[in-house]
């Protein structure tokens, strides 16, 4: 069962991602980069990672696409391939095509058999545990790195007096 | 049960689409949102693996959960600066944003 | 059901101390900014520069707590650690000297710009000490955000937004490739503690999994190899060197080559010191590119920023044969190197600033032509220092230089330190070049009275004299960069 509906959500999020690196529409654009993160996060959940799975929604999907519609308003985008493509695309396909070569051999290479068990238990409450012990340095460097994109956010956004 | 390796070519297909994106594309915002892409390809992996090796320290998640806050922040930020440049020069295209050359 | 008591591991906060000073120090200049909007800089400078100070004394005092890790192994507390630490926290102390002069200037906004730097100074120092890829990422982050507002600062102008617009970019996708460099890594060894990754290796793992790592590596190095602006990962650091404004260039200059190249030596030293014969190659070649594009390109330059950039590219191939030579004597001349190098390379810009005028409009190399007769402390200042930059003997730089090669030479990389010599040869020719407009060429404008700040002159002051007193002394710092360089070889 979770092979199938795994397979379903990966060939839509490949399609989406396709399409929002080709699409000559930059709001289209922001919509297929909602297929990608909102099936990410789908994934995250068949993939025992509730707690990300939801992060995910309110975050990226809630915050981040947003932010980023935003963003497409107040500047303007134009629209159509010579306006959002530049002339090196062949050069770029060589490189994402040598890139998906190489890692995807690596990876089949190294992981080809392993599985993943879906029947085991790892729940939010390990999880919260783990980050509140673990990785609270890690956790605490988080909050100084948001206050300084804070800061950072509003020096660049205020006018001038 | 399912093979590992399905989740990980997807996120190596995800990956090489966003920087297929970053090089082919003109507009700030849309090279922004290839790089969400390629950060949305790693936290795929990082789960899958946590799954796969029965982390029971979580590493994978935990850094999933940071990498999401994290381009949060970085979105907001990229986006005063590109806001910035579109209040002085009303354009956003990469390449008319180059006054210097080397 | 029972709640089990959340015992966090490894708690030591002398491993943080500094950097909880720094945050402090941070959050209230923050406030006092906002909070007084009349407050003079000179309080909010006088504030940075204490809390600067209670940093070094807070990693100096950490320096007699003993070595090993803090947190579950998520931070180091090493003499290592220590000595890049307090050299981070100099080359910022020298750049909020650098950076008043800009604030009264330019009128720029004094609690935010010294709060930014603050924090991106709590970052780089993290970078110091992190001993967990995912603390390294954060650290990362965390400096990367700091400094792309900064290169900013100078909102009106074009080529400011241009180069915090290039930093942005190139830095984001530079991190999605650590990232995924960091996934690899994980997926195949396990963990994301470098000291994990060791034993995983040294355990030996299957034939598949270790090309695994090894590509987790080589993501891992492009990612930081933009950080350190080594070709041909560099394309911003040109734009980015010109847009910021000159005491800004000066710290992300030091303070970015330090931490990147404190995550490389600890990562590859410690973590990834198994691959060695694999990861060697890459950087041999890496550095080679990296030294003689810098050095030939910088020659074409007519612009001082751009030419101390093209310079800070050759000095990260010079800094990568350190890292190559893999044996503690390659560690200690890079610990070495990047405490000499962040002087003087903060000192420079901090000249540069000074000579630049309003708005910086004077940074051209013909701007400097007859420089000794308008502002003689200046023209000298930025001329020990660029004789440094070139490594010269006697100064910081040709000791610098001297330890790294004499290391790759004892690795047996004859024909890399063959390479960087040539490649030094030709940098001396542009440095020379600016030496000789400043004190032989007469100017060529009517004479203008010089508006030099004063704390400019104290930062080109400070670079001068360590610039001056390592070239003739180097000893101390040698001594302690040795030292420092134990602890990666236990």
């Amino acid at each position: 069962m979770h092979q199938y509906v795994f397979v379903v959500i990966g060939v839509l999020m490949a399609i989406a991602a396709v399409r929002l690196v080709t699409t000559k529409n930059v709001v289209h654009g922001a919509l297929y980069l909602l297929m990608v993160l909102a099936g990410a996060a789908a994934i995250f959940i068949l993939l025992l990672a509730e707690f990300v799975g939801w992060v995910q929604v309110l975050l990226y999907i809630g915050a981040v696409v947003v932010l980023l519609l935003f963003g497409l308003m107040l500047t303007r985008a134009p629209i159509g391939r010579t306006a959002l493509d530049n002339q090196s695309r062949a050069l770029a396909a060589l490189v994402a095509g040598a890139i998906f070569a190489m890692t995807s051999m690596v990876l089949v290479r190294a992981f080809d058999g392993q599985m993943i068990d879906f029947s085991q238990t790892l729940t939010v409450r390990t999880l919260g545990g783990v980050l509140f012990t673990k990785y609270v340095l890690p956790f605490e460097v988080v909050s100084v790195l948001l206050l300084a994109a804070l800061v950072g956010a509003v020096v660049l956004a205020k006018r001038d007096e | 049960m399912m093979p590992v390796t399905w989740v990980l070519l997807l996120s190596a297909f995800l990956f090489s689409v966003g920087v297929y994106g970053v090089l082919a594309r003109r507009n700030a915002v849309l090279i922004l949102m290839s790089i969400e892409v390629m950060l949305t390809a790693v936290n795929i992996n990082l789960v899958a693996f946590n799954a796969m090796l029965k982390d029971v320290e979580m590493m994978g998640q935990i850094f999933a959960l940071f990498i999401i806050t994290i381009a949060a922040a970085e979105i907001g930020v990229g986006l005063a600066i590109v806001i910035l440049i579109y209040r002085n020069r009303t354009t956003v295209t990469v390449d008319e944003v180059s006054l210097m050359k080397w | 059901m029972t709640q089990d008591p959340l015992v966090i591991p490894g708690v030591n906060l002398w491993a943080i101390a500094p950097e909880m000073v720094m945050v402090a120090g941070a959050m209230g200049i923050l406030v006092l900014g906002a909070g007084f909007k009349k407050s003079h800089p000179l309080i909010l400078m006088a504030g940075a520069l204490a809390t600067l100070l209670g940093a070094a004394i807070a990693a100096i005092l950490a320096l007699g707590q003993g070595s090993g890790f803090a947190f579950d192994g998520t931070i180091a507390m090493d003499g290592f650690a220590g000595f890049l630490k307090l050299v981070i926290i100099a080359s910022a102390a020298v750049s909020v000297l650098a950076g008043y002069d800009y604030i009264q200037r330019e009128r720029a906004a004094a609690p935010e710009y010294l709060g930014l730097l603050m924090l991106a100074t709590t970052g780089m120092m993290l970078m110091a000490a992190a001993a967990d890829l995912i603390t390294v990422f954060l650290a990362l982050e965390t400096f990367s955000l700091a400094l792309y507002v900064m290169a900013a600062f100078r909102r009106q102008r074009l080529d400011s937004q241009e180069g915090a617009f290039k930093y942005f970019l190139s830095g984001s996708f530079a991190s999605a490739f650590f990232l995924y460099g960091v996934a690899l890594t994980y997926g195949g060894t396990g963990t994301t503690r470098l000291e994990g990754i060791a034993t995983s290796l040294s355990e030996g793992l299957k034939p598949g999994t270790e090309v695994l790592v090894f590509s987790g590596l080589a993501l891992l190095l492009v990612g930081l190899a933009f950080k350190v602006a080594a070709v041909p990962f560099h394309m911003w650091t040109p734009d980015v060197y010109q847009g910021a404004p000159a005491p800004v260039t000066g710290f992300m200059a030091a303070g970015s080559k330090v931490a990147g190249f404190a995550v490389l030596l600890r990562a590859l030293y410690t973590g990834f010191h198994e691959l060695v014969t694999d990861w060697q190659p890459i950087l041999i070649a890496l550095a080679l590119i990296t030294m003689i594009f810098g050095s030939v390109v910088a020659v074409a330059q007519t612009n001082v920023k751009r030419m101390l950039a093209y310079s800070s590219i050759a000095h990260s191939g010079f800094l990568l044969i350190g890292v190559i030579a893999a044996n503690q004597r390659g560690l200690s001349g890079a610990l070495f190197y990047l405490g000499s190098y962040s002087f003087v390379i903060v000192g420079s810009f901090a000249v540069i600033y000074a000579v630049g005028r309003a708005g910086e409009s004077r940074v051209e190399l013909n701007d400097y032509r007859g420089l000794w007769n308008r502002q003689p402390f200046m023209a000298v200042a930025l001329a020990v220092m660029l004789v440094s930059l070139a490594g010269v003997p006697p100064t910081a730089g040709f000791w610098a230089k001297l330890e790294v090669f004499l290391a790759a030479v004892e690795a047996g990389q004859v024909p890399l330190v063959v390479a960087a010599l040539l490649s030094s040869v030709v940098a001396v020719f542009f440095y020379l070049r600016v030496i000789v407009l400043m004190f032989l060429q007469e100017e060529e404008w009517t004479k203008e009275v010089p508006d030099t700040g004063a704390t400019s002159g104290l930062a080109a002051a400070v670079g001068l004299a360590v610039v001056a007193v390592l070239g003739v002394y180097p000893t101390p710092l040698l001594d302690f960069a040795r030292q420092a360089s134990l602890v990666l070889f236990r």
